[in-house]
């Protein structure tokens, strides 16, 4: 009857299929917790305080989306890197030749730290913009730093060094970072977020351990 | 009293005298199908088991008016539907779909960020069908989670067959241009 898109119906049918229920169900039906009073009326005059805590709920929602947002315009990754160094100074002048893309870097810091392996770069478009994806790993620890190119209005401190942070985030082992700098937008996924700091040895060299997720 | 190999029709006569070896036994029978629907609809396990539990137990206290002119299945299909709509959208969690991306990133093998894309493309699908007004978004878990006609859900949700298609179509419609969108976004390479 309706079929005039059989691939999105298939990829509907995979994407949306059934899932088993999980073992705690029956014990949840079984022994039911008992749930908060409901019921209760909001009078007038808790209405302020509801539209208050409504509109500090969607700018955190807002805020959260814009960090997710990022990630969902990331174009499709290969491991076919434009070019393929494992010298940051290189990296930092072809990107540069090639994209304009600014990669600063701290104050008297011109290596990268001994644990960190590079292994390429890409140039890729990152929110309708130039960006460069540099792939590297920290010991066991795999990490991509992607660094837009300076877009106008994009808020962050001018001094280079000063980090605005704007997104953090972990689950289990991972994590992700995102900070704003001198115009640009810079975003660390690292899969070691018990050791954040190891993400963080490309540009400076005496991180390990400053960083500590719980 | 045996109930594993009670039809349906035992099962909820069992059920309605009381039997809680009958209540067990039609929760294992349909536990998968309302945690399915609870699951995509919301896109979110724990809301999921709090629709399932609601649902379950609101079958349980009312079986006895079930008084089979339609089948249970659609019944309960209704049950499991209204539980849905009756959830506040601001109760879903706000990141689902980082948590997922955040899920992948444990292979130091692979390149962090192949991972991420990786996983963002199979959460691309649920986070469109997530964003769908809560009536085409129900049309389209019970047509693809459970397979139904488009007669069975126009049952489910009493309206007629071409409602169903007539949602149905819209919800395509969005759901294809949001993922055209994306993968676009990600095409635009340099």
């Amino acid at each position: 009857m309706n079929n005039d898109n059989p691939l999105l119906e298939r990829e509907l049918a995979r994407q949306l299929a059934p899932v088993p229920a999980p073992e705690t169900l029956w014990d949840r039906i079984h022994e039911p917790k008992r749930s908060p009073p409901r019921g209760i009326p909001i009078t007038w005059v808790a209405w302020p305080a509801t539209v208050v805590v409504l509109i500090a709920c969607a700018g955190v929602y807002w805020k959260m989306n814009r960090a997710r947002e990022p990630l969902a315009e990331l174009p499709a990754a290969s491991r076919d890197f434009d070019f393929r160094s494992s010298d940051f100074g290189a990296i930092r002048k072809w990107v540069k030749a090639e994209s304009n893309i600014d990669i600063d870097l701290p104050d008297g810091s011109s290596a990268t730290a001994a644990p960190v392996l590079l292994l390429g770069v890409r140039l890729i478009r990152f929110r309708g913009s130039p960006a460069a994806a540099i792939d590297y790993h920290v010991g066991e620890g795999a990490a991509t730093l992607v660094v837009s190119g300076k877009q106008a209005g994009l808020s962050g401190n001018t001094e280079v060094g000063k980090h605005l942070f704007s997104a953090m985030k972990s689950a289990g082992k991972e994590h992700l970072l995102s900070w704003n700098m001198r115009n640009q937008n810079y975003t660390i996924a690292y899969s070691e977020a018990k050791d954040l700091g190891g993400a963080c040895l490309l540009c400076h060299a005496n991180t390990r351990g400053l960083l500590t997720v719980n | 009293m045996v109930v594993v190999e009670q039809t349906e029709r035992e099962l909820v006569e069992a059920c309605r005298h009381g039997e809680p070896d009958a209540f067990r036994a039609l929760f294992e029978r349909y536990k998968d199908k309302v945690y399915s629907v609870a699951l995509r609809y919301s896109g979110d396990p724990a809301i999921a088991q709090d629709i399932s539990q609601d649902t379950f137990l609101k079958l349980f206290s009312v079986i006895g008016s079930f008084r089979g002119e339609s089948g249970f299945e659609s019944w309960l299909y209704r049950l499991v539907v209204n539980r849905c709509f009756d959830q506040k959208r601001g109760a879903r969690r706000l990141m689902p779909l980082l948590d997922e991306f955040l899920g992948a990133l444990h292979s130091p093998n692979r390149s962090v960020l192949e991972d991420v894309l990786r996983s963002e493309r199979s959460a691309q699908v649920g986070s469109v069908v997530a964003s769908l007004p809560p009536e085409q978004r129900i049309v389209i878990v019970l047509r693809y989670t459970q397979g139904l006609s488009y007669e069975e859900i126009a049952g489910i949700l009493g309206c007629s067959t071409g409602t169903i298609g007539s949602r149905l179509n819209r919800a395509h419609r969005v759901i294809a241009r949001r993922l055209a969108h994306v993968a676009g976004a990600g095409r635009r390479k340099r």
